[in-house]
């Protein structure tokens, strides 16, 4: 009998805290000893660690709940942007056959009219008009394109170099890397990285500028974040962040800043946000944008977060290049050319 | 008389303001609206250079390209586009066309690229 009762109570033992029974096994473990008073204690000792374990499971249902909204609005984002991406194509196809003509015409207007310069003049200046024209068109055909991806390793510090110069004599801020440990290197596009990072440094530096901010700093940081995925898979995101050091974006310009000719500002077409957002489902991954003040208490400016998954990306990489379509980005690594598919 | 012109594109203002540009530079203009009418134009008579839209309905420029091919192997073909990307490009050119220019294009830059076409072909012959 004495011998069964040590089984159980061994066996109860093995519980752990938190589980189903938990709490019957140290009652048991304390009523052998037949101290109430010890009793009292441990029941409330296990009672405080129930709670504990209640407090985390509800943080990280919380958390799991964030995690879903966010991805939730992510995935509305990206299906708006491809909608629009779509009727900006079409619309920019039918524009410019008639803005070809117009050109030619132009040409032909201004040959026609060299004895008289002021009617001359004004066909120049409509010819320049379609050049400007022409180039709103380049920017909606760049948003709405097919992007094909081509990923190889891209050391960091050349792509910032790179973006630096190619925004020299735009800029009112300083431009520093920071890169985490380990993380000296993004596996992505090139050119289509360069071309979001030069987005993402002259919008912040606009946006500095026109806050009066003459003295700013923008700062390209890299980071590893691990998230838990689907089916228990851990996701690995190489996080490239821009972050600057203006006042911030106001909560209803967070979700209209990357929707296409969306502009707070008097120059530019309000497409750089829209094809950085595309570059990014380009590589199957997403965009988060915050103001520094929500996560560091006081401190200035805003945070635009480039958020790529590292290991498909890195699996594209490994060997041949791969090249992904824009549009479903999960179907889009399916279709990875050239022998290397995810 | 200069070389003739066959100008291919759905669009009858571009038939218009690119035919008036190479009428200007001596050349002669014929015009389709259409790859079929296109392809029944060469038939009858040959042009010294075809240039056509990429995107039309019905028969693409690429298609068209394909159908001169089948039947002309020296006939140069320039393509034009509104809707440029390098892949097109290549697989054009690839295909057998001698150019490939975009919309909005200058005046100079299709008259260039329709004598150099008229150029080459001459040299293969």
């Amino acid at each position: 009998m004495q011998d069964g009762l040590e089984a159980i109570t061994a066996e109860k033992e093995e519980t752990r805290v938190g589980e189903p029974g938990a709490v019957d096994a140290l009652i048991g473990v304390r009523a052998g000893a037949g101290d109430l008073a010890q009793l009292v204690t441990a029941f409330g000792e296990v009672s405080m660690r129930l709670e504990a374990t209640q407090e985390r499971l509800r943080d990280e249902v919380r958390r799991l709940k964030r995690q879903l909204r966010e991805a939730d609005e992510e995935l509305q984002r990206s299906r708006r942007l491809a909608a629009l991406g779509e009727m900006a194509a079409g619309i920019a196809h039918e524009v410019r056959n008639p803005l070809g003509s117009i050109r030619l015409y132009a040409t032909l207007l201004e040959e026609d009219l060299g004895d008289r310069p002021e009617e001359r003049r004004t066909a120049a200046r409509i010819r320049q008009a379609v050049c400007g024209l022409d180039a709103v068109v380049g920017d909606v055909l760049a948003f709405s394109r097919e992007m094909r991806v081509r990923v190889a390793p891209i050391d960091l510090e050349d792509l910032v170099a790179g973006v630096v110069s190619a925004c020299r004599g735009d800029l009112c801020a300083r431009v520093d890397v920071a890169c985490g440990e380990g993380v000296d290197a993004v596996v992505g596009d090139a050119s289509l990285l360069h071309r979001a990072l030069v987005n993402l440094v002259r919008n912040a530096s606009d946006a500095m500028r026109g806050a009066g901010i003459e003295d700013g700093v923008i700062t390209v940081l890299s980071e590893r974040e691990t998230e838990a995925g689907d089916d228990r898979d851990e996701v690995v995101w190489r996080c490239l962040r821009v972050r600057d050091s203006g006042t911030g974006v106001a909560p209803e310009v967070v979700e209209r800043m990357f929707n296409p000719f969306f502009t707070t500002r008097d120059a530019g077409t309000g497409l750089g946000l829209a094809i950085v957002h595309r570059i990014v489902d380009a590589h199957g991954g997403r965009v988060r944008v915050w103001n520094n003040a929500d996560r560091e208490p006081g401190t200035p400016g805003a945070t635009v977060e480039l958020r790529l998954p590292e290991r498909s990306a890195a699996r594209r990489a490994d060997g041949l290049a791969g090249v992904v379509e824009i549009g479903d980005a999960a179907k889009g690594l399916e279709r990875t050319r050239g022998g290397a598919a995810a | 008389m200069g070389a003739t012109v066959l100008v291919v594109d759905d669009k009858e203002l571009m038939r218009d303001s690119v035919g008036a540009t190479l009428r200007r530079a001596g050349f002669d203009v014929a015009a389709a609206s259409d790859g079929q009418a296109a392809l029944r134009a060469v038939a009858s008579k040959r042009p010294a250079c075809v240039i056509t839209d990429l995107n039309m309905p019905g028969m693409t420029g690429i298609e068209l390209l394909e159908g001169i091919r089948a039947v002309d192997e020296d006939l140069p073909v320039v393509l034009m586009t509104a809707f440029g990307t390098i892949d097109t490009a290549v697989e054009a050119m690839r295909l057998g066309a001698f150019d490939y220019i975009t919309k909005p294009f200058e005046g100079d830059e299709l008259v260039i690229s329709v004598k150099r076409a008229i150029q080459h072909a001459g040299l293969l012959r």
